[in-house]
């Protein structure tokens, strides 16, 4: 059924403007990634800096820039590092990698456990497993402040406060969301195949690792590309858990540029945010539609 | 075409994958370079910018003579919420050994058992009551016992800009005053005020003599004006804070006064049009305002702004003109559960004890305040080397604050970059010297006491009233710290 | 790992419950450490005096007595609720009638979807950063804009009247989940259903009241039952830009007043009391949802 030309051309007009109030804070964050410092606190309304030539210029000494003379905000002159990347006192590479560190980790646990347990909850027959099921259903609603304080002082009591410990850990436990996510494609596997797997001599560990993780890879694919970005977004973690520099993830330290010297360097700011945000949109570009029917399935068949 | 897809999503997955492998296994683990073999003492320090540069200096000085000798490396970071951070860290088992707090902090954080009592390592080293200006040194102490010791001293003074006062010198005249000499007593300053004004087309402001203000406007110091009027911040007799005595009503009346003077909704449309004072744009560098309200870091500001500013300090006006001040200082402490306490208390022991320093900058430039200094003489400003001076001296020298020792070089006194460094060092020995007092809630006492200077700002006519109240709600606040105190079989205050 | 004895790590003589607990075995420890056991120790603590660096002090209803007069409290609930009753209706609406619009046959629909989406991608730490410059007010795009159509826009952040719907606002540029949950529901709504309603000559707006929101009803419950529990959590986003909760504290929001309790002041009793209110606030809110849902939301095959 089509609707109207009239009816088709209004929801373009209006999507177009949506769109644009949409995508129009990160061509922002970008335009203002591109300018030179002098020029980000006007009230002029311009993608590009006033010398769009010098652009490349100013994106080499706003995201990289070495070691060298500058003059600071103040007008003094100054010698040290300046850039995102080779900044003297943010230290953005460290950061990555701190939460490149705990991503693999976690990811690599979150995987595994939560498999591992989906397997448990679907292709192992026991009595209670409903049960056991709902509950861990009913434990999604338990928010993270609510257990925010007494693990803490696990934590503590482990020694593990200041480290990145408490950052991948817990993951490698499983996730209740990411379990039942995956018990429900587990689910759609035919039970046929674990039988025929079971005749041949295998057991559940073998039928796991040779039937199920091999048919369930986009699942597993979708579990590792949620979490990843759980760990990529992840502040109150890091901010109760980090207390020496030196082991900040990227959504901690970027706060450095905020608190530095009280006026905001709005382009370095700026040039931080398009790096932390770009390997997430390439992710997304590549794998859109398994992006996309993640989150419509997880939303539909709650 | 499908394949080519597939090639170029894994061409660009790997390009992803392939750096954050990399760097996951040959990033850096580390933002700074410790020399191996040495212990090293994790110092949190607020300090950014030129004054925190001014302190890796210093630590590099240590690591480098000292600290070489000892075995010892300080490793300066750079902590934002230094005093959240410290505690928060110390309840978490991941303390550090050296942390550079406020003053304020030291109750609360000795009351909850997160800081070491440095009395028995103090005294072997001399570091004690004869050494350091009472003011300073007891607000180090709590329940009779040393918490801290002094790093950055300071005492609040009247900054004023000397070439206004001349520009009104007939009028101020006329009203019985002189511009060669900044008011006495807050009746002067609110008569110096009436005659210290501009005014623009439309009767708005454009330069007032002086501002009192709330703390995240203009000014910073809100919480003085019972100091000034002679009051203390806890009744003598039960330690206990009260706001609601005659001399703090009589205080705010003043603040009061003031607004009703030059009018309230003028003076606020005034303040909102000032930038913050620690900006380029701060109003007293500006000529828009005469007089502040300022600690001895304001020279500094004012060397950084507005260099061409011929300023002179003065002890700040009180109500019967008698010399009080109000004093504080930046800290340095040991949590419990520092790792290492006795490497830590060596840097402290090194600052006051060492032998007269002189500080490089690094540069390859001669720098001010590390190679060179300037003296006033005679004939004008003269370059000369910088002297040789005790560590604890020469950070203070460099943020230019007075110092805590009770005898400083004569050297610190006679190159000290503040022109007003005689009379901040003065104001700190008097016996009228006050200091915000050592009570475990002290901040949430300021948070009320805040609330009702907000009113008293925004026109509350009955400032007795209001101070009453405001008491009432301390009162409650005391009654729960007690308790809580008692519970650990403590004393409040 | 191919012979026989070997792959079987539990022999099968092994109840099968026993093998059942032994494969979620890794959720049940994390399950007992990470959520059942700070639950129990919350609840005890939460009748404590606890700083953290002194051992707790029993104090029996200490706590609750301190809640019902704590001033900061009840504004930070009042503060939350009305954030919630904005936000959420706001937001599910905004999604909804996007989610419509890209059921269309309007063209390029798959880069609009993605465009929409685009702005959930954002870590919360750099959505903050960038929402910061926008509302920035002097120079921010947003004011820049008004000032070019003649209207002079407000502080955002530092006016407490501005504050709130600032925050709404930007919860409004993150509703690229909600979306594509409802379109895909959407798109599982029969076309048949559709048609039938054209034979019967239903208006666009009634075949959206009587065939689309009942056919996409259960992604709608979903969704706001996720938003309940979310929403109580705000927490990131308005600490980067506005720690404290800005002016006034006009938007200061639950979760963290429950931050600063804890590791700001140090009340890690007072705290655990205030994280338990929290969770039976959102477990009495989600059974309400449940208990409306029973009315409100259309299963299929439920008829209808």
């Amino acid at each position: 059924m089509k609707e109207s030309p009239l009816m088709r051309v209004a929801a373009l007009l209006i999507l177009a403007a949506v769109g644009t109030m949409f995508v129009m804070p990160l061509v922002w964050m970008v335009a203002t990634s591109l300018k030179p410092q002098e020029e980000i606190s006007t009230t002029k309304l311009t993608l590009l800096p006033q010398d769009p030539a010098s652009a490349p210029r100013y994106a080499y000494e706003n995201y990289y820039a070495g070691r060298g003379r500058f003059v600071d905000e103040k007008g003094v002159e100054r010698l040290g590092y300046r850039g995102v990347l080779t900044s003297d006192n943010v230290h953005f590479v460290l950061y990555l990698r701190n939460t490149l560190v705990v991503a693999l980790l976690s990811v690599m646990g979150m995987v595994l456990a939560s498999a591992i347990c989906a397997y448990g909850f679907s292709k192992v027959d026991w009595r209670g497993r409903g049960v056991v099921f709902a509950i861990m259903l009913a434990t999604m609603m338990i928010p993270f402040p609510a257990v925010m304080i007494p693990t803490y002082f696990i934590f503590k009591y482990l020694g593990w406060i200041g480290t990145l410990r408490p950052l991948w850990v817990p993951a490698c436990f499983g996730g209740a969301f990411n379990i039942f996510l995956l018990r429900q494609f587990f689910m759609q596997i035919p039970q046929d195949l674990s039988e025929a797997a079971r005749l041949d001599g295998l057991g559940h560990w073998g039928i796991f690792w040779r039937i199920i993780v091999p048919l369930s890879r986009p699942a597993l694919a979708v579990v590792a590309l949620f979490h990843a970005m759980y760990v990529w977004n992840d502040y109150i973690g890091p901010l109760i858990y980090l207390n020496h520099q030196d082991l900040f993830t990227l959504a901690l330290g970027l706060q450095f540029y905020q608190a530095q010297h009280g006026g905001t360097p709005w382009n370095l700011l700026m040039s931080a945010c398009t790096l932390v945000t770009a390997p997430l949109l390439i992710l997304f570009l590549m794998t859109q539609r398994t992006f996309i029917e993640g989150i419509a399935t997880t939303g539909m068949k709650g | 075409m499908r394949r080519v897809k597939q090639i170029v999503k894994i061409a660009v997955g790997g390009l992803l994958l392939l750096p954050a492998l990399g760097l996951i296994a040959f990033g850096p683990r580390t933002s700074r370079h410790v020399p191996p073999g040495r212990v090293v003492v994790t110092y949190w320090e607020k300090w950014t910018d030129f004054e925190g540069e001014a302190m890796k200096r210093l630590c590099k000085l240590f690591n480098d003579t000292a600290g070489t000798e000892q075995g010892i490396y300080v490793d300066y970071i750079v902590t934002t919420q230094v005093d959240l951070k410290t505690l928060v860290a110390t309840s978490g088992g991941d303390a550090p050994d050296l942390a550079g707090l406020w003053p304020q902090n030291i109750s609360s954080f000795a009351a909850k058992n997160a800081l070491q009592p440095l009395d028995a390592r103090a005294t072997k080293a001399g570091i004690d009551g004869t050494k350091i200006i009472p003011v300073y040194y007891n607000q180090c102490r709590y329940h009779d016992q040393l918490y801290a010791v002094p790093l950055t001293p300071w005492s609040l003074a009247l900054y004023y800009n000397k070439g206004l006062l001349g520009q009104f010198r007939e009028e101020l005249a006329r009203a019985g005053y002189g511009a060669d000499r900044p008011p006495r007593t807050l009746d002067e300053l609110l008569g110096y005020c009436k005659v210290l004004q501009r005014r623009d087309a439309r009767g708005d402001y454009e330069m007032m003599g002086f501002l009192p203000s709330v703390p995240e406007m203009v000014g910073w110091y809100w919480n003085t004006w019972g100091l000034w009027a002679g009051g203390t911040f806890t009744d003598p007799q039960t330690h206990l804070a009260r706001v609601d005595t005659p001399e703090f009503i009589r205080g705010y009346e003043w603040v009061h006064d003031f607004l009703r003077m030059f009018g309230q909704r003028e003076v606020l449309r005034f303040e909102a049009s000032l930038a913050n004072f620690n900006s380029p744009d701060n109003p007293f560098m500006k000529g828009k305002l005469v007089m502040a309200q300022q600690g001895p870091w304001f020279a500094n500001m004012i060397r950084e702004y507005g260099p061409d500013i011929e300023y002179g300090v003065a002890p700040f006006p009180t109500a019967d003109g008698s010399e009080i001040s109000y004093c504080g200082q930046d800290v340095l402490v040991i949590p419990n559960g520092a790792h290492h306490p006795e490497q830590a208390w060596a840097f402290i022991e090194w600052l006051y004890t060492s032998a007269p320093v002189v500080v490089p900058s690094g540069q390859s430039e001669p720098t001010f305040g590390y190679e060179y200094c300037l003296v006033n003489t005679p004939q004008g400003r003269e370059r000369r080397a910088m002297p040789p001076l005790r560590p604890i001296e020469w950070i203070c020298w460099n943020h230019y604050k007075n110092g805590p020792l009770i005898d400083p070089s004569p050297a610190f006194l006679e190159t000290h970059p503040n022109p007003g460094i005689a009379i901040h060092e003065r104001l700190a020995r008097s016996p009228l010297a006050r200091a915000d007092p050592p009570l475990p809630n002290w901040f949430a006492i300021l948070d009320e006491f805040m609330a009702a200077y907000r009113d008293i700002w925004a026109g509350t006519a009955d400032v007795r009233g209001r101070l009453q109240a405001c008491q009432q709600r301390i009162d409650a606040l005391v009654e729960i710290a007690t308790r809580e105190q008692e519970r650990y079989g403590d004393r409040y205050p | 790992m191919s012979t026989r004895p070997r792959d079987n790590l539990l022999p099968r003589r092994w109840p099968a419950a026993a093998v059942g607990l032994a494969w979620i075995s890794p959720w049940v420890v994390g399950f007992a450490a990470f959520t059942l056991l700070p639950v129990a120790v919350s609840g005890y603590l939460s009748f404590c005096q606890f700083d953290g660096l002194r051992p707790p002090l029993f104090t029996g209803l200490d706590n609750l007595r301190t809640l019902a007069a704590d001033p900061l409290f009840w504004k930070v609930l009042a503060t939350t609720s009305v954030y919630a009753a904005i936000a959420l209706p706001l937001g599910t609406l905004v999604a909804l009638a996007l989610a419509v619009l890209l059921n269309t046959s309007v063209p390029g629909r798959t880069v609009w979807r993605a465009i929409i989406f685009v702005p959930t991608l954002v870590p919360l730490v750099a959505t903050a950063m960038i929402w910061l410059w926008m509302f920035n007010g002097q120079y921010g795009v947003l004011n820049v804009v008004l000032r070019r159509i003649g209207i002079e826009g407000p502080n955002w952040l530092t006016d407490p009247h501005w504050t709130m719907p600032s925050m709404v606002l930007l919860s409004v540029w993150s509703v690229g989940n909600a979306v594509v949950v409802y379109l895909a529901g959407l798109q599982d709504v029969p076309r048949s259903l559709y048609e039938a309603a054209h034979v019967d000559g239903a208006s666009p707006w009634q075949r959206l009241r009587h065939v689309t929101l009942p056919m996409i009803s259960p992604s709608i419950f979903f969704n706001v039952v996720i938003g309940i529990i979310f929403v109580w959590q705000v927490f990131a986003v308005p600490q980067i830009m506005i720690p404290g909760g800005g002016p006034e504290r006009s938007a200061y929001f639950y979760t963290m007043y429950l931050y600063d309790t804890a590791f700001r002041s140090l009340r890690f009793g007072y705290a655990c009391t205030l994280s338990w209110v929290q969770l039976l606030i959102i477990v009495a809110l989600t059974a309400l949802a449940f208990r409306l849902s029973r009315r409100l939301v259309h299963y299929r095959g439920v008829g209808g």
